[in-house]
């Protein structure tokens, strides 16, 4: 029997239920797994953990974002022979990963803002913050599983590829990204592949009377959709919902940020740019608040934006 | 691979204060260069065979010249690189002149800033790939949509120039809205008169080949071959029997509304539009036609044929002028001025018929609601123009034909008494001021200020015309026998003909020219050229002059016979395309369409921007030779240095 | 040695470009920390070149395009250029690098003094602002 542990960083319980909604599946992957380590469905112990030999599967779900987190995922992924990263906060930082724009200083800060009880980390024995970050800027796992949260198209990858090592022994390839490589316009149910994009501006989802048969973008609405892989079948665009972009770039290292921001800004009112001259141009674009935030919403850790925020020094 | 670095002394225009010499010594330190020289006049005879030898002897597959402006010598080491045997794609020249040592003082510094600039320029060309220029054959003939006075103008031209011309008329007849006009101004030369012997002309050249009662259904292709179908509607009459004698005409029991004389005169379900129209020949107005017959037993020649039916053919032209010309502002739009025949308020045109000899009075100036002379009559510009609420630009050629009609009414009616009001008086031509003079001086009385109402007075008939004077400060009111309106000119051209002809076109459907300045008759879609009212509104003259440059352009590439096309285009990699539209949003020159679900560039049409390289969200089309990953070694390589 | 600032100019070949060719030939002067890349239209710069211009060291990025509404050669690139400069500067303050890094500038060929000006103002701005990130190391 191989060990398989899963592993819990700066997590919101999103993929432990994607793990365990695997429901009948999972059975198949226990024929071959022993769960070793998985807190909210086996009862096993950390100290247990940390003192075996070694680990064959490890599946490391969230983002680091304590030093607990960056323990174990360092400690336990050298002793592990295939690392798995699972779900988006663990692939790309996630919605945790903004807060990499911050100091932990600063964060513990805000949050006493927010908090009645005079919040001192080490007195309360809390786990101290460190500088938020994606478990693959620590380890640099086999196994890339995006998705907030995972899919499951990348679950049935995932678990494709956990019993194909279990019967062979061996990986196909070195940093699989699971998910399709492709963006989600490729098979989009809207894309009516043959108008051009004409966005008349920038809307708020509450401006627009949605229309489910239309391109979002030709609706004025932000999506995602063409700089974000396709490790999805379009739940969200088929309730009438933008892609978000939580399945990250089409390819591992890419920026989509950076690319959705250059496609937006091509696209926009580009039939009126003579007509609204750059006055008129700025005055939509400013509806765009959060540039970080609605174009990295979940990649920013991994984001070109967060080097060169690096790079200036300084906080955001 | 192996790249050679030629560096120019240009005399001591760079060395004097380059050090060229260091400069060659720090590029060869640059990735995949193998050989890096220096010369002092690199242009020269010697010069270029320094280069070509070295890319022989040092086997060189891609070269850097380091020299002056490529403006001056991209051309002259182009040719030489040919000459090496290389293809002339995978070559680099920069200025270390015009933008380095012409304008630093500093030694050492524009020595930095040479190295980095070459350092950008093998960046560049380590991501170059070799390329061949297509040339395609153009066919040698042309399509004129409209046949007006810019139409005619234009297909004569390029006849005359020995190239075959299909042009296209939605109407019955060519000749356009001048064949209504009585006399153009300022010469007040009758307009049929100097209107028909081109029609004629036209219609006679065994190269021009005239469709009526066409109209263009579909285009497809692109520059120097397009594929045109054209929708013939069923005239009804066979032209080459037709006789003119009219028979026909009086037998038909329908009558209608005539659209030549603008609803101010009858005309039969079977008629001629005027008599010189060109074709010379009757024809069937089918919607209006009760299949009487009686039409064909009178025909002496067995002309009419009723069962005749909509055909449509296909040509292969190689370019297009599009001359569709202009349509006046529905004057329903402006209810404050009761616009219509029956109230005697009627516009320009239909002034014009009434002017006209040929015209619903034959020339007298009676008005149309009972057909009592007209003594006093009222002429209003700007309906429509230079309005917030309607067109906000003038329409150029209203306060000239207004002054002709005040004119040749005063002296049709030597006691008559016309007024116009004006906001200006536009009339910048040659001989244009004057002529308004003359009509001032005639007695026509000129009022600055707006109309705010017109309307017909039931119990006396007069139409009486509420407005204001400016110049005395007070409203003035005017009881008139007939008011005439000078609607705005608006472009006769449909969104969906626009569309079809590639003709982009701004909020008012006129056709946006490239560039307003420079390039007046040419649109962003190679190969389609326009002339006359299409593009804006002017008079005669201008027509004439702009389709006489549309041939001119026309012919540039018709009488070449094959178009070159440089091969730095757009290309897509079709593995990386996900079909989402992007890039077919920003082209220009709407050069990408979606095949098969996947981004295509048409390599014809592609100017080689790069705007589609930029927007892409995943990297699927890139510019050749600028791609995006040339692009970022360029940026790395400069500040690799030092 | 003192500190010069490192600035990348991206100039397109119609306008920007032009008018610094004939800045050369009238032998105007600016400043030399300017190293100029030519594009054929500022349409094609992408927010990634800027990004990585400032990523690789740069403290300042300067792109010369074509006058608004109606110069761009290729009909509307500057129009695209100045739409995704606007946002990467949203970006660029909310990273912490002042927007005043990245400038651009509409200059046509017959523009000469302008360009020569724009240099100079440009390069001394970024002097004041001091090289990105502060000391360098």
């Amino acid at each position: 029997m191989l060990k398989l542990a899963v592993i819990p960083g700066g997590i919101c319980g999103g993929c432990d239920v994607a793990l365990a909604s695997l429901g009948e599946k999972l059975a198949e992957i226990l024929k071959y797994y022993e769960i070793v380590y998985w807190p909210i469905a086996v009862d096993k112990k950390l100290s247990n953990l940390m003192n075996m030999n070694h680990i064959d599967v490890l599946i490391y779900m969230g983002a680091i974002t304590t030093e607990e987190d960056a323990k174990l995922a360092k400690e336990l992924s050298a002793k592990a022979r295939v690392r798995v990263a699972l779900g988006t906060c663990s692939v790309y930082g996630g919605i945790p990963g903004l807060n990499a724009l911050y100091k932990p200083a600063d964060i513990i800060k805000t949050i006493s803002l927010l908090v009645d009880t005079k919040l001192e980390s080490s007195a309360l024995g809390l786990p101290q913050p460190v500088q938020h970050m994606a478990y693959t800027d620590v380890v640099e796992p086999e196994v890339l599983a995006p998705g907030c949260p995972p899919t499951d198209k990348v679950l049935d990858q995932l678990t494709e590829i956990l019993l194909n090592y279990a019967k062979s022994g061996k990986l196909e390839v070195r940093t699989m990204l699971l998910g399709d490589s492709e963006s989600l316009c490729n098979n989009c149910p809207r894309n009516p592949k043959t108008t051009k994009i004409a966005m008349p501006g920038i809307k708020r989802l509450y401006e627009v009377k949605l229309d489910s048969n239309k391109c979002f973008l030709e609706q004025g609405v932000l999506c995602m959709g063409p700089a974000t892989r396709a490790i999805c079948t379009h739940p969200c665009i088929k309730f009438n919902y933008p892609c978000i972009g939580c399945g990250g770039p089409v390819e591992w290292g890419s920026d989509s940020g950076l690319s959705m921001i250059s496609t937006l800004a091509s696209v926009l009112l580009v039939d009126d740019e003579k007509k609204l001259l750059e006055p008129g141009l700025a005055r939509e674009l400013n509806k765009i608040r959060d540039v970080l935030g609605t174009f990295y919403k979940y990649t920013l850790r991994k984001s070109k934006a967060y080097a060169l925020k690096n790079k200036a020094g300084g906080e955001g | 691979m192996r790249i050679g670095v030629f560096v120019c002394h240009c005399g001591v225009n760079i060395a004097g204060t380059v050090d060229v010499k260091k400069v060659v010594e720090e590029v060869k330190k640059l990735p995949d260069v193998v050989y890096a020289a220096d010369y002092v006049y690199l242009c020269s005879q010697p010069g270029q065979e320094l280069i070509i030898n070295a890319v022989k002897e040092h086997k060189l597959d891609g070269v850097v010249v380091a020299a002056c402006t490529p403006s001056l010598h991209y051309e002259t080491f182009a040719k030489a690189v040919e000459k090496a045997g290389l293809n002339r794609y995978v070559y680099e020249m920069v200025s270390i002149r015009e933008f380095d040592s012409w304008v630093h003082a500093d030694r050492a510094l524009a020595t930095e800033k040479a190295i980095k600039i070459i350092a950008t320029a093998v960046a560049k060309l380590r991501g170059d790939k070799p390329y061949e220029r297509a040339r395609l054959d153009v066919i040698r003939k042309a399509l004129v949509v409209g046949g007006g006075i810019a139409g005619i103008t234009a297909a004569l031209s390029l006849a005359k120039m020995g190239i075959p011309v299909i042009l296209v008329e939605k109407y019955a007849t060519i000749g356009g809205k001048m064949a209504m006009l009585h006399e153009t101004f300022p010469t007040l030369d009758c307009a049929q008169c100097i209107l028909t012997p081109l029609m004629a002309e036209v219609a006679r050249h065994p190269l021009v080949k005239i469709y009526t009662l066409a109209e263009v259904d579909s285009v497809e292709g692109h520059v120097g071959k397009f594929k045109v179908k054209i929708k013939i509607r069923p005239r009804g009459v066979r032209v080459e029997d037709c006789r003119l004698c009219g028979f026909c005409e009086r037998v038909c029991p329908i009558s209608v509304s005539s659209e030549f004389d603008r609803g101010l005169s009858k005309r039969k379900a079977i008629y001629i539009p005027f008599a010189q129209a060109v074709p010379s020949a009757y024809v069937v107005d089918f919607e209006h036609c009760n299949r009487c017959g009686l039409c064909v037993k009178v025909c002496p020649t067995k002309a009419v044929n009723l069962e005749e039916k909509e055909r449509v053919i296909e040509e292969e032209v190689g370019a297009i002028i599009v001359a569709t010309g202009y349509e006046l502002y529905p004057l329903e739009k402006i209810p404050e001025y009761s616009y219509g025949p029956e109230n005697d308020v009627i516009d320009s045109l239909q002034f014009e018929r009434i002017l006209s000899v040929q015209g619903p009075t034959r020339g007298e100036v009676k008005r149309p609601s009972d057909g009592k002379p007209v003594k006093r009559v009222v002429f209003i510009q700007c309906v429509g123009s230079r309005d917030v609420n309607h067109l906000p630009y003038c329409s150029k050629i209203c306060c000239m034909y207004t002054a002709k009609h005040a004119l040749l009414f005063l002296e049709n009616v030597p006691d008559g008494e016309a007024y116009v009001f004006y906001i200006d008086v536009r009339a910048a031509g040659k001989g244009f001021e004057e002529f308004v003079k003359r009509a001032q001086e005639h007695g026509a009385v000129y009022i600055k200020g707006r109309v705010s109402r017109i309307y017909k007075d039931k119990l006396t008939s007069d139409v009486v015309v509420e407005g204001f004077d400016l110049l005395e400060n007070r409203e003035i009111v005017i009881r008139a026998d007939l008011a005439v309106l000078a609607p705005g000119i608006v472009s006769a051209l449909d969104k969906r003909l626009a569309e079809m002809l590639k003709v982009p076109v701004d909020q008012f459907m006129f056709a946006a020219e490239i560039h307003p300045k420079l390039r007046p008759v040419e649109v962003a879609s190679a190969g389609i050229f326009i002339a006359g009212c299409v593009q804006g509104p002017k008079d005669i003259p201008d027509s004439i002059a702009q389709a006489s440059a549309a041939a001119a352009k026309a012919a540039e590439l018709l009488i070449q016979g094959y178009v070159e096309k440089e091969p730095i285009v757009a290309e897509v990699d079709r593995d990386k395309c996900n079909g989402c539209r992007a890039c077919v949003t920003v082209c220009p020159y709407g050069a990408i369409e979606i095949v098969e679900g996947k981004a295509r560039v048409n390599e014809i049409v592609c100017e080689g921007c790069g705007a589609c390289t930029a927007t892409c969200p995943v990297g699927a089309i890139q510019l050749r030779n600028y791609r995006e990953e040339q692009a970022l070694e360029m940026v790395r390589a400069v500040m690799r240095v030092r | 040695m003192s500190w010069r600032p490192k600035i990348i100019a991206f100039f397109c070949r119609w306008c920007a470009g032009a008018a610094a060719e004939v800045a050369g030939v009238s032998r105007l002067r600016y400043d030399p920390s300017v190293v100029p890349i030519i594009v054929p239209c500022t349409g094609r710069i992408s927010p990634s070149m800027i990004v990585e211009a400032f990523l690789n060291g740069a403290d300042g990025v300067l792109i010369g395009g074509c006058h608004t509404p109606n110069d761009c050669h290729y009909v509307a690139g500057n129009f695209k250029a100045f739409k995704r400069v606007y946002l990467l500067k949203k970006l660029l303050q909310e990273v912490g690098v002042e927007p005043e890094r990245l400038r651009l500038e509409w200059i046509s060929a017959t523009e000469a003094p302008k360009l020569v000006k724009v240099v100079n103002s440009f390069v001394d701005e970024i002097r004041k602002l001091g090289p990105l990130g502060g000391k360098h190391a």
